[in-house]
């Protein structure tokens, strides 16, 4: 008996040593911990399309690795936006999307926001950015509005300076 | 092992080391297959582990990450013969676990997916799950009674190759 709990507590290090390694050397590894009621919440907003949380948003950003797409209309996005975005109007989509094709391509992730919780134009942005063939794309649901609260950095500028 | 007219009783098909290499290999591959999709899709395997609601919070990304590996890593173990009694001992704790989980979630009536053996969402947990799941529980109680209690011996162990191998280099 002795022999097996040694060898399954071995079993159960080197897994657990492997499987946390494997995760850290991927590029899509996932965090040791997560809120996940605030994830499966997010979830349902957004129809399962996927969606990052404030902090997830807040990581992007400070790594420099997102690229930010304001769905907001224009005048919106120039009183106040995440520095960096680009402003990508659903209502607009289809005469601004050729322009920004290249730049949306290149970027390794792309987080969709607008207002907050209760606007739905990121979702739509999101599922026109998927249908057009973008792979890494994701809400922040929290929106301008959750970020500004959090004291995160906005900017006012007009849209393609 | 024979009885006296000279057939191979049930007892003595039991515990003929042939019969313990082949549930070997069959629960072996069963685990290494269902390891896979976990292991390339981490985040949908954590959404499953959190639709359990047996966890912590705090502890399902950390169970995500490891649990696909423990699968894997036993179920190879298993089928090369390597560790047979702690990797058996592990699928059978492995398996009473996943069992008691089911359990608990069809008896309070959740609608989830099983996350058995894809992370896909088409994998419905049901009765037929749980048979299923009792069945590999009862193939890995039988390995951890066969070679712990019973000691018989493990054939085609890779550890055993490469001991003989090596014994016979030192005699020569």
């Amino acid at each position: 008996m002795k022999r097996s709990l040694l060898q399954a507590f071995g079993i159960i290090l080197i897994s657990g040593t492997i499987g946390l390694t494997v995760n850290g050397l991927r590029p899509d590894g996932i965090p040791w911990v997560e809120n996940w009621q605030e994830k499966v919440l997010n979830k349902q907003l957004t129809g399962g399309l996927p969606a990052v949380t404030l902090k997830e948003a807040r990581e992007a950003y400070e790594g420099g690795y997102a690229l930010f797409v304001d769905a907001r209309d224009s005048d919106f996005f120039e009183m106040g936006h995440i520095p960096g975005a680009l402003n990508l109007p659903v209502k607009d989509f289809d005469r601004i999307f050729p322009k920004l094709k290249e730049q949306l391509l290149a970027a390794p992730q792309i987080i969709t926001y607008c207002d907050g919780a209760n606007c739905e134009t990121s979702v739509e942005l999101t599922e026109k950015l998927l249908f057009a063939g973008l792979e890494y794309v994701e809400i922040f649901t929290g929106g301008i509005q959750q970020w500004k609260a959090a004291g995160q950095p906005v900017v006012s500028e007009p849209a393609g300076s | 092992m024979n009885s006296a007219n000279g057939k191979i009783g049930l007892r003595g098909w039991l515990t003929h080391p042939n019969t313990g290499l082949l549930a070997r290999i069959i629960l072996g591959c069963v685990f290494i297959y269902a390891s896979l999709d976990k292991i390339v899709h981490p985040e949908l395997f954590a959404e499953a582990v959190y639709n359990y609601q047996l966890s912590p919070e705090a502890a399902v990304n950390l169970v995500a990450l490891w649990l696909p590996w423990l699968e894997l890593l036993s179920g190879a173990l298993l089928v090369l013969g390597v560790w047979v009694h702690g990797s058996s001992f592990i699928l059978s704790g492995l398996m009473l676990i996943f069992l008691a989980a089911l359990g608990v979630n069809l008896a309070r009536g959740l609608d989830i997916h099983c996350g058995c053996f894809t992370t896909q969402g088409s994998d419905p947990m049901t009765i037929l799950t749980l048979f299923r799941d009792s069945l590999f529980l009862v193939l890995a109680l039988f390995l951890f009674w066969l070679y712990q209690i019973k000691r018989v011996q493990v054939k085609f162990s890779l550890s055993r190759i490469f001991q003989q191998d090596n014994s016979k280099q030192a005699s020569r």
